[in-house]
């Protein structure tokens, strides 16, 4: 036999292989040249299975540990049990091979940059990322602390209910640990909790999900580091993510955990698993705090419909059809009222359906907002929001929760119908009149109720709101007054209270100013800022306190303030690393202090600002094309450094930015 | 360099196989890597080219297995992962090792690339995916010429 018959029988020796009986038959006989086809006869009736079958999935060793069993199959490749080789020391490691087919060296890239942060994880509850690498078949491998246990589900099973939530609550903790120290889980499921013998729950696979993620940009398609039934909607579809999205994994599993259960249960697990991110618990620590206060039997959070509810931006959500949405709202609307004329006996549904209607109603605006054109729409929803509002408040003379509840609603309401620090609809005269309401019904509650501690801050928040409208309006001493009362509300030294008391002293400051007395506004800006500031040292990773400081700081107009409000903003960025906001609040800043600089004509130093500006600017509409705010701000900034080189003399430069700004523009 | 590195490898071997461990078969990709991390730590060089140093190890283990089986029974001292494997061999050939052996020097005159593929994975422990890597050909050749490698095996030891 030649060496090029042997060749041939070689390929179709392995081809007859691969099938059966007549198949294989015929393809052998299909064969012209008469020796390969004998010999390849000849060899398959050698054929036998067990005759030296190497192992083949299971690798003898990965980087410099020595695999001893397999542990599991995952989506992403499997998980073997390892030993360290050499030396005289022997560790289990569990190692987790990613299979083929992954762009091995941006995961191995991106592992690199999370193995920095990962250095900090270094918790009683989570299990340990000790290294990766990749193998010599080029496939990434990541080697973590070996952990004997099984999963939080199937472990947790017959545990009665207060033994699930406590092993929940350590899961919580674990989850703030690692967000206090900047990493997302972002793939929280019970398959990657495992409570070891001593029955502590570890949690899996920090960080690996986010070196996995290969998603680059809105193109990529396919396979992304997610479990649908955890994953959070903004995962879903592929936005940025932060500490609410793993929250919003956390109540999912929550639900797993505990199954169907009863209201405050359920109302907890539904506030961590919003759609909108804004509207579930910010933090993991906020969800473990609700579910303490469900174990104390202490009203639970959730239920209030969102006491310190911040002015933040409503997350940009898909688009729905306008008509079927205003269908679905108003069929909503339809039935709460009549759950009214029901009376009592239908009054439990008509609480539920109450809630309901609430929730639906401003999704129902989100929904609308991001949609060109609508403003006709958003002002039918909030048209129909206000009479059913008022319907409702009519009916509800001795019911202090109903009262409460329509009191949150109001103040929403007055949200979205314009406020200073938003102009949504820009109908400053709108917001106050529903925050009035609010603060009406409030003040009621409050008088019946004194000892309640919950409605006094949900009526100083109110407070605050209608502050800031009297303030929009220009009405200094109304806002002043209505500030110093929620003060008077806010003794208790809760965290939120504290920072409430923070935001009243911003509020005075915007009415002295009002009244003409700087000096005063003066001080009350910077016991805002005391306080604010205080937070912040107590608490580093809170970013409310560290948003509300860098607006007080911003606000006080000078060079020293907006470098501190940098300062706090650039925080906010690295907290955050995903959220766009933060970036931008970073970009203004710089602006703001290239302006200030200008108006001195430091033209140099206004330069330099605005050219950090630029920089954070640029990356960002690189990372998100689809940023509008971020781009218009590029342009704005464009057009301020170009104006500023022009100062300078440099023509040349000057003339390159404008030109940018102008391509941008287009 | 190859003297250097067999003679580094035997010590090893003789080291690695000195610690009998109950119930782990021999797993010679280990003592590779042993003798891998030995041999760069005592020299601090870098050995790019793996895949001989691989070969030469996987052909070390195969020479090991054969002292040993032709010794078995005389000697009292065989290591238990040495028989282990040998046993194993055994089990999967139905014939003695040194059948097997010569059955491989066989193949190595027809088909060296395929002898070499057979020696990495049976005595180097390699997988399909290890072997391709270290042979710089695609896994899909080294399943091929591995499949067709134990049929002309199974026949030559009929």
């Amino acid at each position: 036999m030649t060496k090029a018959q042997w060749e041939r029988v070689k390929v179709l020796a392995a081809a007859a292989l691969e099938v059966t009986g007549v198949e294989r038959e015929a393809l052998v006989a299909a064969e012209g040249d008469a020796t390969v086809r004998e010999e390849v006869r000849s060899l398959l009736a050698a054929e036998d299975e067990a005759f030296l079958s190497m192992p083949e999935t299971m690798p003898a060793v990965i980087g410099p540990y020595r695999i001893v069993r397999e542990l599991g199959r995952g989506g992403m490749g499997a998980v073997y049990l390892g030993e360290r080789t050499g030396g005289d020391f022997e560790q289990a490691v569990a190692i987790k091979l990613i299979k083929r087919g992954m762009d091995t060296e941006a995961i191995l890239g991106r592992f690199r940059e999370e193995r920095r942060l990962q250095a900090r994880l270094n918790h009683p509850n989570i299990v340990r990322l000790i290294d990766g690498g990749m193998t010599e078949s080029g496939l990434p491998y990541f080697v973590m602390e070996f952990v004997q246990g099984t999963a939080l589900d199937v472990y947790a099973a017959a545990l009665p209910l207060k033994a699930k939530l406590e092993l929940f609550l350590t899961v919580c903790d674990a989850v703030e640990f690692a967000h206090r120290n900047l990493i997302l889980h972002r793939d929280l499921k019970a398959a990657n909790v495992l409570v070891d013998g001593e029955g502590h729950p570890k949690l899996l696979d920090f960080g690996i999900a986010k070196a996995l993620d290969t998603d680059t940009g809105f193109t990529q398609a396919g396979w992304r580091a997610l479990t649908p039934e955890v994953a959070s909607p903004e995962q879903v579809a592929g936005l940025p993510l932060t500490t609410a999205s793993d929250v919003y994994s956390l109540g999912k599993l929550l639900g797993k955990l505990v199954g169907p259960v009863g209201d405050d249960l359920r109302l907890i697990g539904g506030k961590a698993t919003r759609e909108a991110a804004e509207e579930r618990y910010p933090t993991a620590a906020e969800l473990r705090l609700d579910l303490e206060r469900y174990l104390a039997g202490e009203p639970v959070r959730a239920r209030a419909g969102g006491v310190w509810y911040r002015t933040g931006k409503f997350v940009r959500r898909r688009a729905k059809s306008v008509a079927a949405a205003v269908v679905v709202g108003s069929m909503m609307l339809f039935l709460g009222v009549t759950a009214i004329r029901e009376g009592r006996r239908a009054e439990r549904r008509f609480k539920e359906v109450r809630q309901l209607a609430n929730g639906l109603l401003f999704e129902l605006h989100d929904a609308i907002a991001p949609l060109e054109g609508s403003t006709a729409a958003r002002a039918l929803v909030v048209g129909k929001a206000i009479r059913y509002l008022d319907q409702l408040a009519s009916e509800a003379e001795n019911d202090a929760e109903l009262q409460r509840e329509l009191a949150q609603s109001y103040l929403k309401l007055g949200q979205v119908q314009g406020s200073y620090f938003e102009a949504n609809l820009g109908q400053v005269g709108d917001a106050h009149a529903s925050f009035a309401k609010a603060v009406g019904l409030l003040e009621g509650v409050e008088k019946r109720q004194p000892l309640q501690l919950m409605v006094k801050a949900e009526l100083a928040q109110a407070l605050l709101r209608l502050a800031t409208t009297e303030n929009a309006a220009n009405r200094g001493e109304e806002a002043l007054r209505l500030c110093d009362r929620a003060l008077g509300l806010l003794w208790m030294p809760h965290p939120r209270a504290v920072l409430a008391r923070g935001m009243a002293n911003f509020g005075r400051a915007e009415a002295y100013l009002r009244m003409g007395k700087a000096a005063e506004a003066k001080a009350a800006r910077e016991e805002a800022i005391r306080i604010f500031d205080g937070e912040v040292a107590r608490d580093p990773g809170n970013r409310d306190a560290l948003r509300m400081l860098a607006n007080a700081n911003r606000r006080l107009a000078t060079p020293e303030g907006v470098a501190r409000a940098l300062e706090a903003d650039e925080k906010l960025a690295a907290l955050a690393p995903n959220d766009g906001a933060a970036k931008l609040g970073v970009a203004a800043d710089h602006s703001y202090l290239g302006a200030l600089a200008m108006r001195e004509k430091q033209f140099a130093r206004a330069a330099g600002e605005l050219k950090l500006a630029l920089a954070v600017l640029r990356e960002r509409c690189a990372v998100d094309a689809k940023d509008q705010r971020a781009r218009e701000s590029l342009i704005h900034n464009l057009t301020l450094a170009g104006r500023t080189e022009k100062a300078l003399g440099h023509e040349a430069a000057a003339k390159e930015l404008l030109a940018e700004a102008a391509t941008l523009g287009r | 360099m190859l003297p250097l590195v067999y003679d580094e490898l035997r010590l090893v071997a003789a080291r690695y196989m000195s610690h009998e461990r109950q119930g782990h078969t021999l797993q010679p990709t280990a003592l590779v890597h042993e003798a891998f991390l030995q041999l760069q730590k005592q020299y601090a060089v870098d050995f790019t080219n793996r895949a001989q140093f691989v070969g030469v190890a996987a052909r070390l283990m195969r020479r090991v297995l054969l002292h040993h089986a032709e010794k078995r029974g005389a000697e009292k001292r065989t290591p238990l992962s040495v028989d282990t494997a040998l046993d194993g061999l055994q089990a999967q050939t139905a014939v003695p090792f040194s059948d097997l052996h010569e059955a491989l020097e066989r193949l190595a005159e027809l088909d060296p690339e395929q002898a070499q593929i057979v020696e990495l994975r049976c005595f180097g422990g390699l997988t399909i995916e290890e072997t391709a890597a270290v042979m710089e050909v695609s896994p899909t050749t080294v399943k091929r010429e591995w499949q067709v490698a134990r049929l002309w095996l199974k026949r030559e030891l009929e």
